[in-house]
């Protein structure tokens, strides 16, 4: 279970998330929704241990306290966040990189050569141009291929849960449909706990949530299911 | 703090634009460009250092020069330098020197207007 | 042959030293008045008043010639200690590193390169010391000697030419393409890493070759001034390229003369890695003075604790359509300070040339300094310059993103370095990338604070 308790976000003595609680079961797909401003991809870039936020509370990995814990030490225990605005490290090869992202959480590990194979199948599950493959991370990627890329790199690094953070932003129909479709099936064959961050209704129709938790000015004002969602595709979130 | 200065550089003359931008804990944002179009007979020289001093910390710098070059015998010189002191900054500086694009003079010919006209047109949005 | 043990104590510089290490040679008349003459230069020419301080420079107190034998009067305990670690972590084997210690003058794969020799001069190819190349072919090297480079260049060309000893000479027949990188470091004896080393080489038209010198593991020199001259010669549709990894220990004074004439449709690429020495000035250059030539200088440079690289590259365009292109990549750590210096220059009648110039720079603390010295002088309307440069430390997000997928911030730290210096690592031959990667992670440890 990921567990978040009594968090409070500040960024540079500014409260961005007040108080929020909220737990996720493996195998479990929570959804975090609400308007711009709201604080939802704060709540993801706290969960992975950005620097530049000061957060209180109590954060929890299977049982085990991360609040104090560097990034990484937070992915070594299966954390994975799916960034919005994935930054690019030119002359960074894909290719040695999936496989070092893969090293780092697998302890059975296949031979390179199997490796290669097995991400080439990875990369046309997801449709995505193996061309890429032989490029430097996101260097002059578009924001569908940059998406799929973090994707790509969720696929190999064998996480327990899985952070969104508004994947389905600037992706076109098919790409959204093949992303959340890949998620859902990763997560219901590994049992992984997905917490979903979005805007929009759109995704949820292929990753089903079994919770919908709506966020406003970095507090959670409303929890509901699926219909939950639908009802913020008819009318918006002022009428929650 | 952005700076743009314009040169339109006719036959006969020659401009020097030669500046030292400092940076420091006071003045850490700036940005600088100077535009030149040089005519035939003209000849230009752009000089500019940005300084980043070791107090300035977070400084944000860039300088650009571009250059356009209308006749056979305009000249230009361009040197962009940076002299950075201390490392948790951002800056960095272009320069680019050439002739009108064919395209763009291409483009506005195939509007009826004739290639003087378009030239005119083109320096004028250069510079603007 | 008068004797040379007058040179074993003598220090500093005279019209004596130059007349006698001309003699030791058996040299020619010519070479000899070439000498004087530069030496002569030498005396009056002023230092630059430009580049990097030079002034701990003491050419009072500097060995001028030292015979090859004399050099190995070293122990293994002279070695400093760092370098020996050095060695140590990047794995480097007993008998290399006893030769680039100093400690041994040759190095056991002269057995295995003379038999490569012999297939070189079945091709027609010239490889060999600048030395053996005045006495075999001397109309060959007078035609070319100091004619790109003349001793008047600058002080250190004329110095150079009044007491150059070692280097390589090359000569590649028509349209002969050599196959295989030749290695100065493996055609041993020690005036390969000699101080004043005097290097020609001249591809015939259609022809290839790929030079490589240096290594990227310090070498320790107990002599403080290093000053090389490289003239290349490349005709008509001919291609050259010139890779060099230096690291001298920094006790060293590394300024170096290159250049390059490259005639119609011909290539000429330097790759140069600067690593080590205390203080470098080089600044490889191309002369374009064919229809179409190319010139590209691919240039990486590191600075750490009281170092100063002021490197760069010249490219001269002569000719129409020309193109030139200069990468330069550089880090400055732990107070060490790296320049870019460089000059465009398109003369009257070099129609439709174009260059392209970029300089990135990493610096990664607040004790380190990054410059950039760009000239750029247009004198032919129908051309196209870019140049741009970018100074900056190493991204926040790119850090936390690579620490997101579990790396450790040092590991992230390497990634991005390593990353930022492959467009040219990725054109060094294989066991220098691999070694210059780690070498490069090495000395940023203890770097992060």
């Amino acid at each position: 279970m990921m567990e978040i308790k009594n968090l409070v976000v500040k960024i540079e003595k500014k409260i961005i998330l007040n108080n929020i609680n909220l737990s996720i079961n493996s195998g479990e797909v929570v959804a975090v929704m609400g308007p711009n401003g709201s604080g939802k991809s704060t709540l993801a870039y706290a969960l992975a241990g950005h620097p530049k936020y000061e957060i209180s509370g109590n954060l929890k990995l299977d049982g085990e306290k991360i609040d104090d814990k560097s990034p990484d030490l937070r992915a070594n225990m299966g954390l994975f966040l799916a960034n919005q605005y994935p930054v690019a490290i030119p002359g960074l090869g894909i290719n040695s990189f999936l496989w070092q992202v893969y090293k780092k959480r697998e302890k059975k590990l296949m031979s390179l050569v199997d490796f290669r194979k097995h991400v080439i199948e990875l990369a046309k599950s997801l449709n995505l141009n193996l061309d890429l493959l032989n490029r430097s991370l996101n260097d002059g990627f578009s924001g569908g291929e940059k998406k799929k890329m973090e994707i790509l790199q969720m696929l190999v690094s064998s996480p327990k849960y899985i952070i969104l953070d508004e994947i389905d932003s600037g992706l076109d129909v098919d790409a959204l449909k093949v992303i959340a479709l890949t998620v859902a099936k990763f997560a219901l064959k590994n049992k992984v706990g997905v917490l979903v961050i979005t805007h929009y209704n759109r995704i949820l129709k292929y990753l089903k949530a079994d919770r919908v938790v709506i966020l406003e000015k970095g507090n959670i004002i409303k929890i509901g299911n699926n219909k939950l969602a639908e009802e913020i595709e008819e009318a918006g979130y002022g009428e929650i | 703090m952005k700076n743009l200065i314009k040169y339109l550089v006719r036959r006969g003359e020659s401009y020097v634009w030669d500046e030292v931008i400092v940076f420091d804990k006071n003045n850490l944002e700036g940005e600088t460009e100077v535009r030149a179009v040089v005519e035939d007979g003209g000849s230009i020289k752009l000089k500019g250092k940005i300084l980043i001093q070791k107090d300035a910390v977070g400084a944000n710098a860039f300088l650009r020069f571009k250059v356009l070059l209308l006749g056979k015998t305009s000249r230009a010189q361009v040197d962009p330098e940076l002299e950075i002191l201390t490392n948790d900054v951002r800056a960095s500086h272009a320069a680019s020197v050439g002739q009108i694009d064919e395209e763009q003079l291409f483009y506005l010919m195939s509007r009826g207007i004739n290639k003087k006209d378009s030239i005119k047109l083109i320096v004028e949005a250069f510079l603007s | 042959m008068p004797e040379d043990n007058v040179f074993k104590a003598k220090r500093g510089l005279d019209e004596s030293v130059v007349t006698t290490i001309s003699q030791i040679k058996d040299e020619p008349k010519w070479m000899l008045d070439n000498r004087i003459l530069a030496y002569k230069k030498f005396l009056d020419m002023k230092m630059p008043s430009w580049g990097a301080d030079l002034s701990g420079i003491d050419f009072a107190n500097i060995f001028y010639y030292v015979k090859a034998s004399q050099k190995t009067e070293k122990s293994w305990d002279d070695v400093p200690a760092d370098i020996k670690t050095t060695y140590d972590r990047l794995g480097i084997p007993e008998a290399e590193k006893e030769y680039l210690g100093g400690v041994k003058a040759q190095y056991e794969s002269e057995v295995v390169y003379g038999s490569l020799m012999k297939k070189f001069s079945d091709q027609g190819i010239i490889f060999c010391g600048m030395d053996e190349a005045l006495a075999k072919y001397p109309d060959l090297v007078q035609e070319y000697f100091g004619k790109l480079i003349p001793m008047g260049d600058n002080k250190f060309a004329a110095l150079n030419t009044a007491v150059w000893s070692g280097g390589s000479f090359i000569y590649v027949p028509k349209n002969v393409k050599v196959d295989m990188p030749l290695q100065a470091y493996f055609r041993i004896n020690s005036a390969n890493m000699g101080q004043f080393e005097r290097t020609l080489m001249i591809i015939d038209e259609g022809a290839f070759v790929h030079y490589v010198e240096g290594c990227t593991a310090p070498i320790y020199s107990t002599d403080s001034l290093h000053s090389a001259v490289v003239e290349i010669f490349v005709k008509k549709g001919g291609r050259c390229r010139y890779t060099t990894i230096q690291n001298w220990s920094t006790n060293v004074y590394n300024l170096v003369t290159k250049r390059a004439k490259v005639e119609e449709d011909g290539v000429m690429e330097w790759v140069d890695g600067n690593l080590g020495s205390k203080t470098t000035m080089k600044y490889p250059s191309v002369v374009l003075v064919g229809n179409r030539a190319h010139g590209e200088i691919l240039s990486v440079a590191v600075a750490g604790k009281g170092q100063h690289q002021d490197a760069g590259g010249k490219c001269i365009h002569l000719a129409p359509n020309t193109t030139s292109r200069i990468i330069s990549k550089s880090i400055s750590m732990k107070g060490g300070r790296a320049s870019y210096r460089g000059m465009i220059m398109m003369a009257p009648g070099a129609k439709n040339a174009r260059s392209k110039v970029v300089c990135d720079a990493l610096i990664l603390d607040k004790k380190s300094r990054s410059d950039t010295y760009p000239v750029n002088k247009i004198n032919e309307s129908e051309v196209t310059l870019e140049h741009e440069a970018t100074v900056s430390k190493i991204g926040e997000e790119q850090i936390f993103y690579l620490m997101s997928r579990g790396f450790t911030d040092h590991e992230a730290e390497a990634m991005i370095i390593n990353g930022f210096i492959e467009p040219i690592v990725k054109e060094l031959p294989m066991e220098y990338s691999v070694e210059l990667n780690r070498l490069i992670n090495l000395q940023m440890e203890g770097s992060v604070g």
